[in-house]
């Protein structure tokens, strides 16, 4: 087979794949359908067949940097991406779907930042067209509150994007889901406010400060541990918490997040 | 007698009365408050605790004690966690 691009957008960001591999092509044509785009653009990936070594992606991932690249390995890749986020090359073995996931994420997450965006850690659903974000790692409890929330529609339940344009900032939705079962359409929407999950607090809504809120965010955007450009990445989250309003949700598993959702 | 002054590696921004600084050699966060930013700010200078304490008695409302107390506290925390050079004579 030649080479041949299928570009994936989540909201600006476009990633053009160029690889010779049918089953990245079909897979993305399948998975992805709403997310493919016309054009050329973006961090250009360049996939090819890695066949050294047996499959293995549960073994765990190694991130190094060395000048201004990206060094980044596991089991059932191997690849390198450039710090600025233009271009990545990267082999994997032949059908390792949840390689194929973790090297977009990767893609996407060193582009962000070029179009004044990130990706965080986090649920995020919207009400008339407005959209609350609810950050926490994994276990934080994102899945447990979406799958109880009622008046609002889900986005994501584990990968956000957020990204600042001349009016305002915007949401969006990613095809990188966690557990649940939830549309693939893209979607997006004003950001409205931030909702950190604390499962020690006292139960309720409670307002923070802006400077708590950056901090907290902060901690759960995607890639901050290997991002170059953090002086960029801090300012943009300052921005962010500045447009909207922050809180700490707090609630037991027996009661009803969404009177408290809906407080705010 | 020793000195404290804050590492130039160390990214800090300013929001509202708090602030966050950023240690670049463990990609660590960590959020000032409002006494805490204006003690970060007077170690762009080499400072001994007791000129801080001074200078935090001035600017807030504080006993020399707690202030005294508030001041090695913070210290030693920034200390500990890369933030501060501590020069020793």
């Amino acid at each position: 087979m030649s080479v041949e691009r299928t570009t994936v957008s989540i909201g600006p960001i476009p990633v053009t794949i160029s690889s010779d591999l049918e089953w990245i092509h079909k897979y993305i044509r399948n998975h992805f359908p709403c997310y493919i785009s016309s054009g050329n653009c973006g961090m250009k990936l360049s996939l090819s067949s890695y066949s050294d070594i047996d499959h293995d992606e549960d073994s765990a991932i190694s991130i190094g940097k060395h000048d201004d690249m990206l060094n980044v390995k596991r089991g059932d890749f191997i690849s390198e991406f450039e710090l600025g986020g233009k271009s990545g090359n990267a082999r994997i073995q032949n059908g390792s779907l949840n390689g194929l996931t973790t090297l977009l994420k990767f893609a996407f997450t060193l582009s962000a930042l070029n179009y004044d965006g990130f990706f965080i850690h986090s649920a995020a659903a919207r009400h008339n067209d407005q959209c609350t974000i609810f950050p926490g790692r994994s276990g934080a409890g994102k899945t447990t509150l979406m799958r109880k929330i009622r008046k609002h529609t889900i986005m994501t339940d584990e990968f956000t994007l957020v990204a600042r344009s001349k009016n305002g900032w915007h949401v969006y939705s990613t095809p990188f889901r966690g557990e649940l079962e939830f549309s693939i359409q893209p979607q997006s929407a004003l950001f409205d406010n931030l909702m950190y999950l604390d499962r020690s607090g006292t139960a309720g809504l409670t307002e923070i400060s802006h400077a708590e809120s950056v901090y907290r965010l902060i901690q759960n955007i995607v890639g901050w541990g290997y991002e170059e450009r953090k002086d960029d990445l801090m300012k943009l989250a300052d921005d962010m918490v500045s447009s909207g309003r922050s809180f700490t949700l707090s609630y037991s598993l027996d009661e009803d997040p969404n009177k408290l959702i809906n407080l705010q | 007698m020793k000195t404290y002054k804050m590492k130039d590696s160390v990214a800090y921004r300013a929001l509202g009365e708090e602030a966050v600084l950023l240690n670049p050699d463990d990609n660590q966060i960590h959020l000032l408050n409002e006494v805490a930013c204006y003690t970060w700010e007077l170690l762009t200078e080499l400072r001994s605790e007791e000129d801080l304490v001074n200078l935090i008695c001035g600017e807030f409302d504080v006993s020399a004690d707690q202030a005294s107390s508030d001041a090695s506290k913070l210290l030693n925390e920034m200390n500990e966690k890369g933030l501060i050079e501590v020069l020793e004579g």
